[in-house]
């Protein structure tokens, strides 16, 4: 089947080809190299985009039916890629919902709206309740109690040398609840690399490269690897039961990186490496997000991962002020909570800088021809935020905007409204959409069953 | 099983490879307990395997890099090969917090001698035997076998480690893991023998810098920014000076001065240096000499809560807030946290209004009753800080008015009433029981690395805070208390709870 499509071993003959496209301008796009060929009837990759703090919704909510509509304001800078765009208006976050039987979901929610809600945005469940793990005001909670949908996904389609890629753009601040949206499993929360250099360093040196030197770290990591592997299984067995979770998460993430490490997966020249720069500063925001998205495109379009998430700021109280875009002494959270029209227009501008980083990386992606098309074409981006309005937290109407394309099997230069739907649909309808027919419910808060309507 | 922070990793390598490279931008992110870096619960993932795969690899370098003071053995004299089993075994003991196991041993000697089978270098050989050791779950995890049914005496081993990582935020030297293979560990007299060496030694300060800088909330110094404008001499060099003031000065207190907590509520000398002279109004000396405290001026700073560095970290880009400052004295001093603010509120702070003082402007927000019913508890103490600007600069008059410094306490077991300004606050906080509890109950969670639990903690936490009271409210002695405690020196049975 399809799922079990493994990179054949052309890379050797591929990589000296390529060689000579090495001095290329950095992170010049490359050229692609393997399944050019779309898979019948199913989108082959799928990124996840966040960012903090909803949208301006008056500025946000395109006009016109679903065919044919304008876009407003925010969305403007995605106009050249109108008919690659779906946008989904009327689904609601519903990580406080006490209806459904289940006990367990009544007395949430724990964590505040930001936290709560950017754990169940992509994994429609709520924070762990019961856990005493961290604090807010007067209130305790624990990690997210479900697996986001890329990784569910990537169970089907990850078979590429990184299961998946969690990028992040200045997603700092502690390795706590609301900053981690991505959940391998319950409870196992995902890191972003916030790092360009680094990210630049995970994807393109250690396994790859024709030196000897690179050949000897490649096989001292194999070896070392083996070692560390072995030293893990003899421990399991003697940890408390709670605790053999956390050696089988390091021996999957060994087994990961040795899978990695043994693949040629050399399938493009490697880019120059970005220059190392403190990515966790506020007006670095700018460049951390262009070489991140050129990283994050380069990785999809050389084969190097089929599923990835794109995080940018963290997602409670984003202290990032825009200085590149206004002059302004309040940080992004702080005006989020404003209604006055020099804070609108504010916010406007920040959610219009967004559209243009979904833009950019549109543009990335697109530069990879792929098929008769681009990988664009196959890769499926979904856009959203823990909150629809966030002067009050609210999150009916969440600002869910689908780019690119999956493959052919999404009818895409559509607007869709739905009265009130719970956004548990649209994560069903993302694992029907790439081959796992059988999914009807999504997350612990899911109330209802099956896909969006009309949406394929 | 917990792993170990991005401090105890960094004082480890350094303190048994003699390594002190920056880690920071190589480690993943921590895990955070309450206010505490703790990875206690969520499990690795690829990134974070391959993040200690760099940082073994760029630690190895720079320890080959001195072999001579790495190596505890001449491998010309000695042999290589055999220097090498040296180095492993002991370097392995000390990395790993026990012993190596056999099988551990001959593993990892036939990395190096397949290397060294295969023409490679005796450096090459060594590096790859740092690197294993460093990425091997023994030296990541701090791992304490699981007894069944009750609780169990930790071992000489494991409790040396846990004591290490609690007083030092390092791995056991070799004296302390010496007292753990002699049995001396296990019996509460050795135990505090060793506690009380640890404390008294220069390692000792990095826990202390540690806890204070997370337990103020005052480690988000680096990362603040300031408006320009207003602070023009706000930079990474005063950020960390006012950091560094406040970590000196908390260790000065605990671990050379008297060790009361009163004294880090109500002492004024501090240790000042570059730009943060001008933060105080004082005139720079020629030369500071950073072991001798200077002496502030008793009127306007009384400990901890005056320093820049509380005060700078807990306002706002532009302008002072009381809510910041009254949230974390009442979170973490008085561990009486405020309820989250009801759904559906603006949670911003009112619109400054030209001509208005701080207080005019936050008084508004509690006109409105939703807001009133918490804010009433956190703005009157965060007014006492009326006299500080955003980096802590003391003032006397705002916008033309003269400050008005008058709070009020509210809501707590033994300290409510109006109070004047920071220091009188700060005098009320010192002597208070609802700040002593809570300075227990924060440090025990800082040396278990997680919550504590209200019932199977509680014997525990009754014999610290009585011992504490004992002392007179001596933090040195809080740490041998928490030292001597069951739940320290033992491990319950794991069933979905806390170890």
């Amino acid at each position: 089947m399809s799922a079990q499509r493994r990179s054949p071993a052309v890379s050797v003959a591929r990589r000296k080809l390529l060689a000579g496209l090495a001095g290329s301008a950095v992170l010049a796009p490359f050229v692609p190299l393997l399944q050019a060929e779309t898979l019948p009837g199913a989108p082959k990759r799928l990124i996840l985009m966040f960012h903090p703090h909803g949208v301006i919704r008056d500025t946000w909510l395109p006009t016109g039916t679903v065919t044919n509509f304008t876009l407003s304001k925010t969305l403007e800078p995605l106009n050249a890629f109108k008919d690659k765009l779906l946008i989904l208006d009327g689904l609601r976050l519903s990580a406080e919902t006490t209806a459904g039987s289940d006990p367990a979901l009544v007395g949430e929610p724990s964590g505040g709206p930001h936290t709560r809600n950017t754990s169940h945005l992509w994994s429609g469940a709520a924070l762990d309740p019961n856990s005493s793990l961290f604090s807010r005001d007067a209130t305790t909670f624990g990690w997210g109690l479900g697996t986001s949908i890329d990784q569910t996904i990537a169970q089907r389609i990850g078979t590429t040398a990184f299961r998946s890629l969690e990028v992040g753009v200045r997603p700092g601040g502690g390795n706590a609840p609301h900053n981690r949206m991505i959940y391998r499993a319950p409870g196992q929360p995902l890191s972003p690399e916030g790092n360009p250099k680094a990210l630049f360093d995970r994807l393109f040196t250690g396994g790859m490269g024709g030196s000897a030197l690179a050949e000897q770290l490649r096989q001292d990591r194999k070896s070392i690897l083996d070692l560390v592997s072995a030293d893990l299984q003899r421990l399991e067995p003697r940890v408390a039961r709670e605790d053999s979770a956390k050696v089988q998460a390091h021996l999957d993430a060994i087994r990961a990186i040795e899978t990695r490490l043994s693949s040629s997966a050399a399938l493009c020249a490697t880019p120059t490496a970005p220059a190392d720069f403190d990515a966790n500063a506020n007006d670095s925001m700018p460049m951390v997000a262009d070489l991140q998205i050129k990283l994050l495109a380069s990785a999809i379009g050389c084969g190097l991962t089929n599923v990835a998430s794109l995080q940018f700021d963290r997602n409670e109280n984003s202290g990032t002020l825009f200085n590149w875009l206004f002059t302004e002494t309040r940080a992004h959270h702080e005006l989020s909570h404003l209604s006055d029209a020099d804070a609108l227009s504010k916010l406007t501008q920040i959610y219009t800088w967004y559209a243009k980083q979904l833009a950019a990386l549109m543009t990335q992606l697109a530069a990879f021809p792929e098929g008769g098309g681009s990988a664009l074409d196959n890769t499926l981006i979904v856009w959203c935020s823990e909150v629809a309005n966030p002067q009050n937290h609210q999150t009916t109407n969440s600002p869910f905007v689908l780019a690119g394309g999956a493959g052919g099997a999404l009818k895409m230069g559509r607007f869709l409204s739905y009265d009130n739907v719970q956004h548990n649909r649209l994560l069903v309808s993302l694992a029907n959409l790439f081959g796992l027919d059988t999914v009807k419910t999504y997350g612990k808060t899911d109330v209802g069953s099956g896909p969006l309507t009309s949406f394929i | 099983m917990r792993r170990l922070n991005a401090l105890q990793y960094a004082n480890t390598v350094k303190d048994v490879l003699g390594v002190s490279v920056s880690l920071s931008s190589v480690l993943a992110e921590d895990e955070k307990v309450g206010p505490f870096n703790s990875n206690l619960l969520s499990p690795v993932g690829e990134l974070h395997v391959d993040r200690y795969m760099s940082a073994a690899e760029l630690v190895a370098a720079n320890a080959v890099g001195q072999l001579k003071t790495l190596l505890p053995c001449d491998p010309v004299a000695t042999g290589e090969a055999a220097c090498a089993e040296t180095f492993l075994t002991q370097t392995g003991a000390r990395l790993f917090r026990r012993p190596l196991e056999d099988q551990e041993r001959t593993a990892y000697l036939g990395l190096y001698t397949s290397a060294r089978t295969a023409g490679r270098s005796f450096s090459d050989g060594i590096s790859l035997l740092v690197r294993v050791l460093l990425q091997s779950p023994a030296f990541l995890y701090q791992i304490e076998a699981a007894p069944i049914g009750a609780p169990a005496l930790l071992s000489g081993n494991e409790v040396a480690t846990r004591l290490a990582s609690f007083l030092w935020s390092s791995a056991p030297d070799a004296a302390l893991q010496n007292a753990a293979m002699g049995g001396q560990l296990t019996t509460v007299d050795g135990l505090l023998t060793q506690a009380r060496r640890l404390l008294g030694d220069p390692h000792g300060a990095s826990t202390l810098a540690s806890f204070h800088s997370q337990w103020l909330k005052i480690d988000r110094l680096p990362a603040l920014q300031k408006d320009p404008a207003l602070t023009p001499t706000f930079d990474a060099a005063l950020s960390q000076a006012m950091l560094s003031e406040t970590e000196h000065f908390a260790d000065w207190v605990v671990r050379s001065g008297d060790g009361s907590m009163k004294s880090l509520f109500t002492q004024s000398n501090s240790f000042v240096d570059g730009a943060l002279f001008d933060v105080y109004g004082m005139p720079k000396p020629a030369k500071v000499d950073p072991l001798i405290p200077v002496p502030l001026k008793q009127s306007e700073r009384s400990g901890l809560l005056t320093q820049a560095s509380f005060l700078t970290a807990h306002s706002h880009f532009g302008n002072t807030s009381p809510v910041l400052r009254g949230v974390v004295v009442l979170d973490s001093i008085l561990c009486q946290a405020p309820p989250p603010p009801p759904p559906n509120v603006m949670a911003v702070p009112p619109a400054p209004i030209a001509g208005e003082t701080t207080r005019e402007r936050f008084d508004r927000h509690r006109t409105d009753p939703t807001c009133a019913s918490c804010h009433s508890l956190m703005d009157p103490i965060g007014y006492g800080f009326a006299h500080y600007d955003t980096l802590g600069r003391y003032i006397t008059d705002e916008g033309g008015k003269p400050v008005d410094a008058s709070g009020e306490i509210k809501g707590t077991q033994d300290i409510d009433g109006p109070f004047n300004g920071a220091i009188e606050l700060s005098q009320r906080l010192s002597g208070s029981h609802q700040v002593q509890d809570c300075m227990v109950s924060q440090w025990f969670s800082f040396a278990l690395g997680r919550n504590l639990d209200k019932t199977r903690d509680a014997c525990s936490l009754q014999g610290v805070k009585a011992a504490f009271a004992a002392s007179d409210y001596n933090v040195r002695e809080l740490l041998f208390a928490i030292v001597k405690s069951d739940a320290f020196r033992y491990r319950a049975p794991l069933e979905g709870g806390a170890p």
